[in-house]
């Protein structure tokens, strides 16, 4: 084939051409520290750098959620403690020295009966005790103080009272209340039922409703099964000028029961944390697995990306180079 | 044979003549080496021989001939080359002119390196989660970042139609105007070839041009381009192309015509109009082919719509971008240009906005009533006594629900509120009974025949009745007209429900009114914004505060797979309109954006391959005629020794001829001198 000047000409150009676009990319892939930077570039890369942006967006989200979620907890655990702490200064320390034979002067029963009805008060502050300014045992009332205790001594939960007879229809609603559930989505692959509502499994449940810690309800002696209504009873026997011994005892011993139903809420709320702590952990690996496929899938390997930008700029030099001898010379140059 | 004794000198100055052309031409060529389209030249030289048989003697063979002849100069050019590169250079323009459009969608759709729509979709599923979390921070947040998005949407919804309207302008005012440029310049090239040839000038230079232009055009277009030979006189002819576009659909129009190739064709192009009159985006190119009449001749009404027939070049690749939605459109199309993209958006919108919407909607039925009448009837009454009183009766029996607080209903000139004025009922006829109750207290005259009467208000059986306490003249007939209020005006019933009640909870809403959403016309509702709304954290009926089953509802909705569906209407084979759809994508929201981000991608990417593959073989094809018809510095080099050579040479046989006549003349004879 004839080679004439101007085709040795348009091939240099474009070639040369080629070489600084090379350049230019493999330099905007050290200095963006990218291994692509448009989709038409990589749009494999860039398919997954999209799905894996999107699970780490969900996955940041999680991990606050949980941090969020456990800080609630706490304020329960604390609250529930509390309360635990006092049921047993009440049924181990006051409720024993009452019965003390030198104790039972009214006057002493009265300072006993003072102290706990203290203890009561500080109980219902427990129960209706914030975070953010969301009530934590209000279930999903969180916006209004759950527990109204009156000076009667009636203590009511959401405007119903705690100690109503099984069968009624205040029961059956506290009831309802005791199951109420919160769910928020922590990562455990949130599904819905066909209700629309989410699948136990599949989220965290955060509502713990005051009175299934504190009992509702009355058993069938007739005693109320709310440990902060027992306070006010045993305050009331201990006020009563015929102070009955035995009622008192049967209390004190109601009083026990209902504690370590507080307790076993606490150990639950402890099973809880446990969870939460493993889901944190799993959640902070999965993050930093996360930013290592972002890393591989978008990044660039510095050693790989500066050797092959040298390379590029090498090409590019040559190029120039062999441009400065091939566009001059001719046969002309040579004629004399 | 006898020779002529100066006939030598004829044969230098021939030569010295024949070199000095070449050197001229070679001149001509080292001057043009850089000249757009030129063809290198060559002087077209023969042997000079007058010397036929002897007719009556045979000479001995030594007839030489008289020296060199110059026929003239011609183009060294392959026509299979330039089809060639024609070709290609079609689909040059087509690859070219729709990567234009593809890099602007880029800009738009492409999020590789900045934070839009993705990073915005999911800050929406971190504000819900937050919310669901603790409900009593207030939807601020949520409504914010949808804001946000919307800002987005409608920002890149402004981009496309900037996309479409610049590249409609750019094929009007830039495209067909130059290929309109491209056609008459050939046509008068073609003339003035023609002027030129007929005055025996080569024209070689305005060929060059011609060549040029047609490759120009060739970038537009498919074009194929013939040569017809025409007389200018005996035994000199003209050759001139005849150039044509083929469609696709096989027909044939002359894009040059005329004695000489003089006339020639023109396209227009149009904005197509739909249904209601407005621009639908979409364009279309006709032709009026070049015709054998003269110039002046009207050819409109051979103006042909050729917009579905462009094979390829740029005028398709811009076509294609501006016209088809691939499988968007209805039948699907081959390629998918802007459309695909402005409706697969629209289509995204439509479904986020209408998913949100249905899942924030207003769970509480309506139970206000229904079915109320308007007016009542009137009658007489003939009392047990004789005496006839007149009534006036508005039946309730058809209505069903119950009145609500706030509603108010006016009957006899006056309104009442429920709740308000009359104390709700526990059913319809308790409040019904109530109302007559206070009408009874408030209303107890009525006009009967012009003349106001004092009466009692009743409810029983279903209808609310008024029954005057006086008579009315017996044998008086009570029809509707008979019975007006006091005020003398007929007697209405009209309820207007609590707007409260009714509440809509749409969150988003279309500044058009209309029921589809698009990326233009979604905004957030205006009762979200000032807070009449809110976004419901919980659909159920007696949910507490922090209840949060509609938030999770929502962020699983976010994640959910769906299928997004293209909606449309069209006008079937009887003329009426119809809706059709276009499922196209399963995926969840998420998904979609990066899939239609992606789908972006991949065009892009495939389409700069085609791209970069025809510019290679162009240049390729732009080497193969070069290697014909290119000027290489080296061969002229060679020529200009060559002939400076051969014209020394020439002048050397003149001093040759000189100095052997010399001798014959001067030397010769001088014997005795």
């Amino acid at each position: 084939m004839r080679i004439t000047t101007n085709a040795i000409l348009r091939d240099y150009k474009s070639n040369l051409s080629q070489s600084i676009t090379n350049l230019n990319l493999s330099r905007t892939h050290v200095m963006t520290n990218r291994s692509f930077n448009s989709v038409a570039e990589n749009p494999t890369s860039a398919a997954r750098a999209s799905k894996l942006h999107r699970s780490f967006y969900r996955n940041s989200d999680y991990i606050d959620m949980v941090s969020e979620v456990q800080s609630r907890q706490d304020e329960q655990e604390n609250a529930l403690s509390q309360i635990n702490d006092m049921a047993k200064v009440i049924t181990k320390d006051y409720g024993l020295e009452a019965l003390n034979g030198s104790n039972r002067d009214p006057e002493v029963r009265q300072s006993y009966a003072t102290a706990i009805r203290n203890m009561q008060q500080s109980m219902v502050a427990s129960l209706n005790g914030s975070y953010e300014d969301t009530y934590v045992f209000a279930g999903t009332d969180g916006m209004n103080a759950p527990f109204v205790l009156s000076d009667n001594g009636t203590l009511t939960y959401r405007g119903i009272n705690v100690d109503a007879a099984s069968g009624s229809a205040d029961y059956t609603k506290l009831n309802e209340y005791a199951q109420e559930k919160l769910h928020v989505d922590i990562g455990m692959g949130l599904t819905l039922d066909d209700h629309g509502n989410a699948v136990s499994s599949s989220a965290f449940n955060t509502s713990l409703p005051g009175i299934k810690a504190a009992g509702y309800g009355k058993d069938k002696d007739g005693l109320s099964n709310n440990i902060v209504v027992l306070t006010g009873q045993l305050a009331d026997a201990l006020e009563d000028p015929s102070f009955d011994e035995e009622e008192y005892g049967k209390l004190l011993e109601k009083i026990e029961s209902a504690n370590s139903n507080v307790l076993d809420n606490i150990t639950q709320l402890g099973v809880q944390t446990n969870f939460l702590k493993t889901t944190k952990s799993r959640l902070d690996d999965q993050q930093i697995s996360l930013q290592e496929q972002m890393q591989s899938v978008e990044g660039v390997d510095m050693a790989n990306a500066i050797t092959d930008y040298m390379w590029d700029q090498y090409a590019y030099n040559a190029a120039l180079k062999v441009g400065t001898s091939i566009l001059s010379p001719s046969f002309i140059d040579f004629m004399n | 044979m006898t020779r002529s004794t100066f006939s030598g000198f004829t044969i230098a100055q021939l030569g010295m003549a024949a070199s000095q052309r070449a050197l001229d031409v070679t001149g001509q060529n080292i001057a043009n080496i850089n000249t757009k389209g030129y063809t290198r030249q060559r002087v077209d030289v023969v042997s000079l021989n007058l010397h036929g048989g002897d007719k009556y003697s045979t000479g001995p063979g030594s007839k030489i001939g008289y020296g060199v002849e110059v026929t003239g100069v011609s183009q060294i050019r392959d026509p299979f080359l330039d089809v060639q590169y024609r070709n290609q250079i079609a689909k040059v323009g087509e690859a070219d002119s729709r990567q234009a459009i593809l890099d602007q969608l880029a800009d738009i759709f492409d999020e590789t390196d900045k934070d839009a729509l993705k990073t915005c979709l999911s800050d929406i599923t971190s504000a819900l989660s937050k919310l669901s979390d603790n409900v009593s921070l207030g939807d601020g947040s949520v409504r914010t970042n949808f804001q946000t998005l919307l800002n987005i949407i409608h920002q890149k919804s402004q981009d496309l139609s900037d996309v479409r309207n610049e590249t409609i302008y750019g094929l009007e005012k830039t495209d067909i105007a130059s290929v309109n440029g491209l056609l008459s310049d050939i046509g008068e090239l073609n003339d003035s070839i023609w002027k030129s040839q007929v005055l025996g000038n080569p024209a070689l230079e305005l060929k060059d041009q011609r060549n040029s232009k047609l490759d120009e055009l060739a970038s537009y277009l498919p074009i194929s381009v013939t040569y017809k030979s025409v007389n200018i006189a005996d035994g000199a002819s003209y050759d001139y192309p005849v150039v044509k576009f083929t469609g696709s659909d096989g027909f044939t129009y002359n894009l040059t015509s005329g004695e000489h190739g003089e006339n020639f064709a023109s396209l227009s192009v149009e904005r197509n109009l739909d249904a209601n009159g407005n621009e639908d985006g979409t364009v279309s190119i006709s032709l009026t082919p070049a015709s054998d009449f003269s110039s002046d001749a009207d050819m409109s009404a051979l103006k042909t719509d050729i917009t579905s027939d462009i094979s390829s070049g740029s005028l398709k690749g811009v076509l294609d971008m501006l016209n088809k939605s691939g499988q968007l459109d209805d039948p699907p199309t081959d390629y998918r240009g802007i459309g695909y993209y402005e409706k697969a958006f629209d289509s995204f919108v439509d479904t986020f906005a209408k998913l949100f919407n249905d899942l924030n909607e207003n769970s509480t039925a309506y139970t206000g009533v229904s079915s109320i009448p308007a007016s009542g009837a009137a009658t007489e009454i003939i009392n047990p006594s004789g005496s006839e009183v007149a009534e006036y009766s508005i039946d309730f029996q058809s209505a069903s629900g119950n009145f609500l607080n706030g509603e108010k209903i006016e009957i006899n000139g006056q309104t009442y509120t429920f709740g308000v004025d009359v104390t709700l009922g526990s059913d319809l006829n308790d409040s019904l009974s109530n109302l007559a109750g206070e009408l009874d207290s408030t209303a107890t005259d009525l006009s009967v025949n012009g003349s106001s009467m004092p009466g009692h208000w009743s409810y029983a059986g279903g209808k609310l009745a008024w029954k005057s306490t006086g008579t009315v003249p017996s044998g008086v007939d009570i029809d509707s007209n008979s019975i007006k209020t006091s005020g003398g005006a007929p007697v209405t019933v009209t309820y207007t429900a609590n707007p409260s009640n009714v509440q809509n909870y749409d969150l988003f809403e279309t500044t058009d009114g209309t029921n589809t959403f698009t990326a233009n016309n979604i905004k957030i509702s205006e009762d979200w914004l000032n807070g009449s709304i809110h976004l419901k954290a919980s659909q159920k009926e007696d949910a507490g505060s922090t209840d949060n089953d509609n938030l999770i509802r929502m962020i699983d909705a976010l994640k959910t797979k769906r299928e997004f569906a293209y909606e449309y209407t069209y006008i079937d084979s009887s003329g009426n309109p119809q809706n059709g759809s276009t499922t196209f994508f399963n995926g969840s929201i998420n998904e979609f954006y990066a899939g239609l981000e992606n789908t972006q991608g991949i065009d892009s990417s495939s389409n700069k391959a085609i791209l970069n593959n025809h510019i290679a073989v162009v240049q390729e094809t732009s080497n193969n005629k070069d290697s014909v018809s290119g000027v290489s510095l080296d061969e002229e080099g060679i020529n200009l020794m060559k002939f400076q050579k051969s014209y020394t040479a020439a002048a050397r046989l003149m001093t040759t001829l000189d100095e052997a006549l010399d001798v014959l003349i001067n030397k010769t004879g001088v014997v005795g001198r």
